[in-house]
């Protein structure tokens, strides 16, 4: 079995009764889920504004093109709109199962295709001619988003979400279901490996300063 | 004396790959001891700056782009106790979009899709032109293929 087909079901709403989690979270998004669930458009508007950028940049990175994070993002807010009424605040952050949501829609479609192309790794995308400054940074951008997409989905989800979105190791566990410990490995072994894959652009980089 | 307080290169090259290069996320006696190394480890200075350049070089991976019809499409995914009908999602999507004619209701599209109702039955044929009217109403008002293909009610 692969290592995505033990993880087990994440984007069920966390239950908030019995003795097992006692402690409670300070939601800064706990009144507008609410609101939502009494069909309030402008707390949906509100939410949309605050989690879109994130939830496209993670799924973006993740899935290494803008077509499927729309498809990802679109499908996180319907479970959004879905979960509202059910959904009990104190255990976890509504943020952190949202990003639970996305991941798991992130994991099924790099799994599709990978099941479909035999790679999950998406066709470099030519960003034409340009000019000086502005070409040099979409060949590093480009670059950049290479060695993230050959990276094992695991150690890129690891790195997207605490350098890029700026979670701690901690918040990143919680979301990717793993213990800090085994997030601490994916992101040395995910930042070894990008040293290896970006050394020129390193080496350019170090060289400047 | 903790361990922490005679950071080895080795465990600061490890804490680096594992935090990452700002000592602000790191727990704060590690923190405090690779502040000491750094003070007297040139080797420690030069594995600190490739870990800054690294997260410099991260910073340019490209970012979801968050445009209008995409925020207008996770809106109108929104149920609000109405019948989910294609009017209900087409004003959704409209008042999305240009949120100053809020005043756009679905009244105000059951008449303005009679009025192109009316226009393009009048003007129908079985040209080509036609065909585009009737995909562009039903792209607009999101019709099910069904409505397409006739199956409709």
């Amino acid at each position: 079995m692969t290592e995505l087909g033990v993880m087990r079901q994440l984007d069920e709403p966390p239950e908030t009764s019995g003795d097992n989690h006692p402690q409670t979270v300070s939601d800064p998004d706990a009144g507008l889920v609410a609101a939502i669930a009494r069909g309030d458009e402008a707390a949906a508007r509100t939410l949309v504004d605050r989690h879109l950028p994130r939830i496209m940049n993670l799924a973006r990175r993740v899935l290494g093109n803008q077509a499927d994070a729309e498809e990802v993002a679109q499908d996180v807010f319907l479970r959004v709109w879905k979960t509202a009424k059910a959904w009990k605040p104190g255990k976890a952050k509504f943020e952190t199962w949202m990003h639970r949501v996305a991941l798991n829609l992130c994991y099924d479609r790099i799994r599709k295709k990978r099941e479909v192309t035999g790679k999950d790794i998406p066709d470099p995308i030519d960003e034409g001619p340009g000019p000086g400054k502005a070409l040099h940074q979409k060949q590093v951008a480009a670059r950049v988003d290479e060695a993230l997409q050959s990276l094992p989905e695991r150690q890129r989800v690891a790195i997207t979400l605490c350098h890029h979105q700026g979670y701690t190791n901690i918040e990143a566990a919680e979301m990717m279901d793993v213990s800090v410990e085994a997030v601490e490995s994916l992101l040395a072994r995910g930042r070894r490996q990008l040293r290896v894959l970006l050394r020129a652009e390193l080496d350019h980089l170090l060289g400047e300063h | 004396m903790n361990d922490t307080q005679n950071m080895t290169l080795d465990r600061f090259e490890a804490l680096l790959e594992a935090h990452g290069c700002d000592l602000v996320r790191w727990q704060a006696d590690e923190a405090a001891a690779a502040r000491q190394l750094l003070a007297h480890s040139a080797l420690a200075r030069s594995a600190l700056q490739e870990a800054e350049s690294l997260s410099q070089l991260l910073d340019a991976a490209p970012k979801g782009d968050v445009h209008a019809a995409l925020t207008a499409r996770v809106l109108a995914g929104m149920p609000d106790g109405e019948a989910a009908s294609p009017l209900n999602v087409a004003s959704k999507v409209l008042r999305v979009l240009w949120p100053q004619f809020g005043w756009l209701r679905p009244a105000s599209l059951v008449a303005a899709s009679l009025a192109a109702g009316l226009y393009v039955g009048a003007t129908a044929t079985t040209t080509a032109a036609s065909d585009q009217q009737a995909d562009i109403f039903a792209y607009v008002f999101e019709l099910p293929e069904a409505w397409e293909t006739g199956d409709a009610p």
